[in-house]
């Protein structure tokens, strides 16, 4: 083979093309997604900051760093109450959530205990379970077991509809293969129902999760206790000052944020090497 | 069918179905029953009025306050209010997912924290729409259009992005020009928007009353905060009978609607 006699040439430099280089970055951080949210929220925050800083703003009308300040200045204030909330919220949800699935998952395979629960489950489903509140406060008090039975109450909800339509909204042909093979009912159930019904209860552990943070925000305001985040915020109707209702507001945020991250993480592993994006992308 | 498995077909099959579905039907109506009676034996064994009253009473006050047009009116202040929130926050929700389904950039800005704030209640910042917007109507609207916008983005975003891309690929080689793609995007999500139609109005029925609840305003939750302030408990738990009654009766037909609208459709999944 006769060696090449070309001569390497360097490559050009690319042209500077302003224009494009910025789409194909844009294009990137869209790509990548947050970077794009962190951006919009800090433009959001320097607005409100900005408006804040204006003579004759209405009072509910705070900035960024004022409510940043009142964190740091409380911060222990602000721990406290936040404990207090996590562990009524996880103490309830604990519970609504465990008997949701059990419930659930077990309505899905028998069909006599579907025909006795669910009636009852999707004739209250609509009832807003706070106003359950009250008649707990008459039983047991304005305590933190009311609160927990609120909360548990209105957990149970949609982790029990997820987990029954979980139950149901499985390919058939998995379980037929597993009799197949020579499976005992039980054993189909135990290892390819409750496996494939896990993502929409994961839906459900979501749902719960959201729903009982309002619940316990309503019965937390609801009176009868002065500990925990709930009170706090209520107290802007007291004239409060509401760098302090927003510094609470913020610790309610990231409860959530990060017991729903925890979540989401969970449901990940639970759900690990099952395929389940929406294919086709508009 | 062949029968190699060995079962043999049952005789008269029309039959032996009538009869499961009669003896499921019946099943599902017992279970009703079944809670009734728990309750009279609980509110005949605790003996307290003012902490279980029975049945009985709690039936002839939710008659009487029928009658006299307390539920009814305080039914109408609920129901306008979520109403409006309802449809303000369905047209909210939708026309953000939209935005987001079509503008790339959009999404990026939004979906993430939206996803994140979700288990964020949004009733914790009723109190600050309060001062803002004083109490009563307009704050419980606010809040009732929140919540629906949050349910309705997520659901027709979902609904948006699951479009099969060859439907968005022909509009595209037929020519069809910005609008149309929107047009078509917000069509083909029909379905979805629909679904999370259904999922909202319980959620704006509940937020309604937690509101009124809250603030102790007219409406049903008030009435609740009013009996329950005054330990009116069979009065409380009329209410709370006849607000399961209106959410029950409230999805039966929201279902038919939808189920109307989406005529092509078999059974609306949610």
């Amino acid at each position: 083979m006769t060696r090449s006699t070309a001569v390497a040439v360097p490559p050009r430099p690319p042209a500077h093309d302003p224009v494009r280089t910025s789409r194909v970055l844009l294009d990137r951080l869209v790509v990548m997604g947050w970077p794009i949210a962190v951006l919009f929220l800090v433009g959001v925050l320097t607005v409100v900051q900005l408006a804040a800083a204006v003579d004759g703003r209405p009072a509910y009308l705070v900035g960024p760093l004022e409510v940043a300040q009142a964190l740091v200045r409380d911060w222990a204030i602000l721990l406290d109450a936040s404990t207090v909330t996590l562990a009524r919220l996880t103490a309830g949800f604990a519970i609504g959530a465990f008997c949701g699935v059990a419930v659930g998952l077990v309505s899905g395979a028998l069909r006599t205990v579907e025909d006795l629960v669910d009636p009852v489950v999707s004739f209250s489903y609509p009832l807003p379970k706070i106003a359950l509140y009250p008649i707990f406060a008459v039983w047991l008090g304005f305590t933190d077991s009311a609160r927990v039975l609120v909360v548990a109450i209105v957990c149970f909800y949609p982790v029990y509809i997820s987990a029954l339509s979980g139950t149901r909204g499985i390919d058939p042909g998995l379980v037929r293969v597993a009799l197949n093979a020579g499976a005992s009912r039980r054993r189909a159930f135990l290892s390819v129902i409750v496996p494939a019904a896990m993502p929409r209860v994961m839906v459900g552990l979501q749902l719960g999760l959201a729903m009982g943070y309002a619940a316990l925000f309503g019965a937390e305001s609801l009176g009868g206790t002065s500990t925990g985040l709930g009170p706090r915020i209520m107290l802007a109707l007291e004239g409060n000052p509401f760098s302090d209702v927003y510094a609470s507001f913020v610790c309610f945020a990231l409860l959530g944020v990060v017991t729903g991250g925890l979540l989401r993480f969970a449901g990940h592993i639970v759900t690990r090497g099952q395929q389940l994006t929406a294919v086709g992308h508009g | 069918m062949a029968s190699h498995t060995g079962l043999t077909t049952p005789r008269r099959p029309q039959f032996w179905r009538m009869v499961q579905g009669s003896a499921h039907r019946f099943r599902r109506l017992t279970s009703f029953l079944i809670v009734l009676a728990l309750w009279q034996i609980l509110s005949t064994w605790v003996d307290d009025p003012l902490s279980l009253p029975d049945p009985a009473s709690v039936a002839s006050r939710l008659g009487t306050l029928l009658l006299d047009g307390t539920l009814i009116e305080n039914a109408r202040i609920t129901g306008v209010r979520g109403l409006l929130g309802l449809v303000l926050g369905v047209a909210l929700g939708i026309s953000v997912a939209l935005a987001a389904a079509r503008v790339r950039l959009i999404r990026a800005a939004l979906e993430p924290l939206l996803i994140l704030s979700y288990p964020v209640p949004r009733l914790a910042l009723y109190p600050i729409a309060i001062i803002i917007l004083g109490f009563g109507g307009p704050s419980e609207i606010a809040l009732v259009t929140i919540e629906c916008a949050f349910v309705l983005f997520f659901t027709t975003l979902s609904a948006a992005s699951s479009i099969p891309r060859d439907l968005m690929w022909s509009a595209i080689n037929v020519g069809v020009g910005r609008i149309g793609m929107l047009a078509l995007t917000a069509r083909a999500s029909l379905p979805g928007i629909l679904a999370g139609i259904r999922i909202a109005t319980p959620v704006t029925l509940a937020t309604a009353v937690v509101a009124e609840l809250l603030a102790a305003t007219n409406g049903l939750g008030g009435l609740v905060r009013q009996y329950a302030v005054y330990i009116q408990t069979a009065d409380m738990f009329a209410v709370i009978l006849a607000l399961g009654f209106i959410g029950f009766a409230l999805d039966r037909v929201t279902v038919a609607l939808t189920r109307a609208a989406v005529f092509w459709e078999r059974d609306v999944e949610l």
